[in-house]
């Protein structure tokens, strides 16, 4: 292989290596509980993405985290909930492209 | 991009970008434990940050965890909570995003048009391996480094289940799950319900779930 990129830390070290890739950080944003809705990102077109919920602790909110599905550049973001035991979180969507 | 650097390798994937600004490593624990009867463990940020951390876990034995939820007190986030079976045993990593320089005077930095840091080798950065669609009580290989690998599972799901051994005695109390993440071997891991106790009283006999399929998004970090 001879086409990218290698750095040495001071102690010569390894790291970065011709063939490691770097996850960026694409998109954040903070859903509250039971909402739904959708938004395009015009920074992911073609990229590979994984998108994610994660539930913030707010009283009165449940511990159910949103569904994120990806269509084209457009992300939907779903509340969900499982009456009456599990209701929904108010989330921080994350987005983050791997390649 | 019309300023900074980008970096590809021989498989066109980025190895540095000028433009984003990126998480990097903030603090982390081993051989953190589930109670017994189970709760969740809270974690405390030593510093909290205005901008949503992300949380990567690692069981290290049989019995699965989760990321339960991120505590925020305006305007920062504070820690997060663990859950999972009891006595389960796990590690955790927390990455902070990063627009600040490192104080390290050899290797690699990266600003933006803003002048933030979006690549410092002074800093060490998760990076994402591969998403597994995973589906409850399935085992999968994880396809990391064994030395290096943690996950994030997306959505979590819950159940309740309810039985009633017949009359004269009452329903039995409904008892919920989580979906967690558990090591199987050096190879493999399985994502599974998990009993998070009593959820409530029975009104009837029953199930249910939100879900039996989640994404396994396996990442690797080397510290």
């Amino acid at each position: 292989m001879s086409y990218g990129l290698r750095v040495r830390d001071a102690l010569g070290k390894i790291i970065i290596n011709i063939a490691d890739r770097l996850t960026r950080w694409k998109w954040n944003s903070s859903q509250t509980a039971g909402s739904s809705n959708s938004g395009a990102l015009s920074e992911i077109d073609g990229l590979k993405t994984i998108e994610f919920a994660i539930p913030v602790m707010m009283t009165g909110t449940g511990i159910v985290p949103h569904n994120i599905t990806r269509s084209g550049n457009t992300l939907t973001w779903t509340a969900r909930s499982l009456a009456p035991f599990f209701t929904p979180a108010t989330c921080i969507i994350y987005c983050f492209a791997y390649t | 991009m019309g300023y900074g650097l980008k970096i590809h390798n021989a498989k066109n994937e980025l190895q540095i970008d000028g433009d984003y600004v990126n998480y990097i490593y903030a603090e982390g624990a081993d051989s953190q434990s589930i109670p017994s009867p189970s709760v969740p463990v809270l974690h405390t940020f030593g510093v909290a940050t205005p901008i949503p951390p992300v949380i990567l876990i690692r069981p290290t034995g049989a019995n699965g965890v989760c990321l339960v939820e991120l505590r925020y007190t305006a305007p920062n986030y504070t820690g997060f909570r663990i859950g999972g079976v009891a006595n389960a045993v796990y590690d955790y990593r927390v990455f902070f995003a990063q627009k600040n320089i490192s104080s390290d005077s050899y290797g690699l930095r990266v600003r933006n048009a803003k002048g933030e840091s979006v690549y410092d080798t002074g800093y060490q950065p998760f990076t994402i391996v591969n998403v597994i669609s995973a589906t409850m009580g399935v085992q999968y290989s994880h396809g990391a480094d064994d030395n290096k690998v943690w996950y994030i599972l997306t959505p979590l799901q819950f159940a309740y289940n309810t039985t009633w051994p017949g009359p004269p005695a009452p329903p039995m109390p409904i008892l919920g799950s989580a979906s967690g993440v558990q090591r199987d071997n050096a190879t493999q891991c399985t994502v599974n319900f998990f009993t998070i106790g009593k959820v409530g009283l029975a009104p009837a006999i029953g199930s249910g779930n939100t879900g039996t399929t989640s994404n396994l998004i396996v990442c690797e970090f080397d510290g």
